[in-house]
């Protein structure tokens, strides 16, 4: 007997230790990551000077590289969060619509690389981002030289060299870059260093990979909407803290499909409400208009109800 | 508020941090799954011995050898079933012998209650432990699951003290309760199923001794009439 307990006991041993080696523990679960959108609200004075954008604003982006004279950053309105413009070779002066992509990580490497082609038509966009066109499939007006952008450099937000108008370049691209840094809240989420994994950072103009982009546009328009519809519930205490994470997924005709999931939680009483008031909101606003090719982009969306924009405005 | 996904559930954290009485359940599991591998062991291999050392005394004992060298070879070693019983009843026909030179019909009675006896004292062996098993087969299910409700109860107690319903509060109380019930039916399984087979082979075995038995009879008391 005393043998066969030792070999059960060898057994044992044996098989924890391999359990041990083997499985050193469950591997994170990896969740699909889901695009944010914050709904906050607006007063209508903080609207419009988002949507016409400020001449006066000074030029915080980084992206141009101050030592150098001649190139002039340009931001570009659609994908505020890219394209810094290189040294552009003064001698080019005629504008070649291939994007030349560029893996470059840093922006000091911008710098250097040879740009045998540049564009000059990039002062096309026209310089304010008309509300009209928000909403429209038609992507933004400098949509032809954006360059193909593998998916991960666009969430590094890495500047790479694209479009620079060199054709008097002095005409009124310091003015262009300044209206199309204001893109509403994108200031700072424009800078260079945003890093890509935080969602909450980086709404504006994201990409799902495959080269589409939710528009700032698009994504205001969306907020805009359901901030019309939102009626938050009167305060309690705290009430202004309750942010509700809502999770809504969308049919093609942007209809929502099924219910609207509450992806937080909150052990204040007035949660529920709160919750229950963001759930209606999204509920009312359906359907939303948004770009058909862009479905895969909003098919499942993230949305952050913040009542304390609501108070503060009010 | 992102609950941290990156909770370290393996098993020996798992167990760490287990309530001490769930701690207790998974310990007195693992040694109760010890021995009774243990027992599993032993047995298989003292199954396979007895029924091939059957199997090797039928051949010699119908083969048409002399039952007293028969006797003589098997005496002076240490026998097990048939070869037992054997040994067994021809010791008593010897002892009867020599008492009286006349065998007589008193004989008969006595041999058949000599092998009776070696027959049960032999399936007890062969059945002795078995009943470890049985009872770990019945009982750790119920062991491992009342860890598991244990540690169920300490996982809502940590709700009701944090008072928040996160999941990442409940998810690892739970994943330890449920190993538990795991290492329960990790014990149970293997004892139920060797449970029966060891206990249908006891039977196999001793439905074998009984014919074998009766046949001696028959043979003894062929023996004794004819004088």
């Amino acid at each position: 007997m005393g043998r066969s307990t030792a070999i059960s006991a060898a057994l044992h041993a044996a098989i924890l230790l391999w359990i041990l080696v083997v499985l050193p523990g469950s591997s994170p679960l990896d969740a699909p990551q889901i695009r944010e959108i914050p709904v906050e609200v607006l007063t209508p004075s903080e609207l419009t000077e988002i949507k016409a954008g400020k001449l006066d604003e000074e030029s915080d982006a980084p992206l141009a590289a101050p030592e150098q004279e001649k190139p002039v950053a340009v931001n570009q309105p659609a994908p505020p969060q890219e394209s810094a413009a290189p040294p552009p070779p003064p001698e080019r002066a005629e504008p070649e619509p291939v994007p030349e992509p560029e893996p470059v990580e840093q922006p000091a490497d911008d710098a250097v690389p040879p740009m045998p082609e540049e564009k000059a038509e990039a002062p096309a966009p026209e310089p304010a981002p008309e509300p009209e066109t928000q909403v429209s499939d038609q992507p933004p007006p400098t949509a032809p030289l954006r360059r193909p952008t593998p998916p991960t450099e666009a969430q590094n937000n890495t500047p790479s060299p694209t479009p620079s108008p060199n054709t008097d370049s002095d005409f009124s691209t310091d003015r262009l870059a300044a209206l199309l840094n204001k893109v509403p809240d994108g200031g700072e989420q424009a800078s260079l260093d945003a890093p890509a994994e935080n969602a909450q950072d980086n709404v504006y103009g994201q990409s799902n990979g495959d080269g589409l982009y939710m528009s700032a546009n698009e994504i205001d328009a969306l907020r805009a909407r359901i901030a019309q519809c939102w009626n938050p519930p009167p305060g309690g205490l705290g009430a202004g803290q309750l942010i509700v994470k809502l999770r809504m997924k969308l049919n093609e005709d942007g209809t929502l499909v099924g219910y609207p999931t509450v992806e937080n939680s909150n052990p204040s009483p007035f949660f529920r409400a709160a919750a229950d008031s963001a759930v209606r909101a999204v509920y009312q606003c359906q359907p939303y208009v948004l770009p058909l090719e862009k479905y895969s982009l909003w098919r499942d969306l993230i949305l952050n109800f913040d009542p304390s924009d609501m108070y503060r405005a009010g | 508020m992102t609950p941290d996904v990156n909770v370290d559930l393996s098993i020996v954290t798992l167990f760490w941090n287990a309530h001490i009485i769930v701690k207790l359940v998974m310990i007195g599991l693992v040694l109760a799954s010890v021995w009774s591998w243990a027992i599993i062991i032993e047995k298989f291999f003292l199954f396979a011995r007895t029924r091939r050392e059957t199997d090797r005394f039928e051949q010699v004992f119908w083969s048409g050898q002399s039952l007293d060298e028969l006797y003589q070879a098997l005496s002076q070693r240490r026998n097990v079933s048939l070869a037992a019983m054997f040994v067994a009843a021809m010791r008593e026909w010897k002892r009867s012998l020599e008492q009286s030179s006349r065998p007589t019909a008193g004989v008969q009675l006595r041999i058949d209650k000599v092998m009776d006896v070696t027959i049960s004292r032999e399936v007890e062996r062969l059945e002795s432990r078995l009943s470890f098993l049985a009872t770990v087969g019945s009982t750790a299910p119920f062991v491992g699951l009342f860890g598991t409700v244990w540690g169920i109860m300490t996982a809502f107690q940590s709700i009701a003290a944090s008072k928040n319903t996160n999941l990442a509060v409940v998810a690892p109380g739970i994943a330890e309760a449920l190993f538990a019930t795991a290492l329960g039916l990790l014990a149970a399984i293997p004892a139920v199923i060797f449970y029966n087979k060891f206990n249908t082979d006891v039977a196999r075995l001793a439905a074998r001794m009984d014919g074998f038995a009766d046949e001696f009879a028959a043979i003894l008391s062929r023996q004794i009439e004819r004088g």
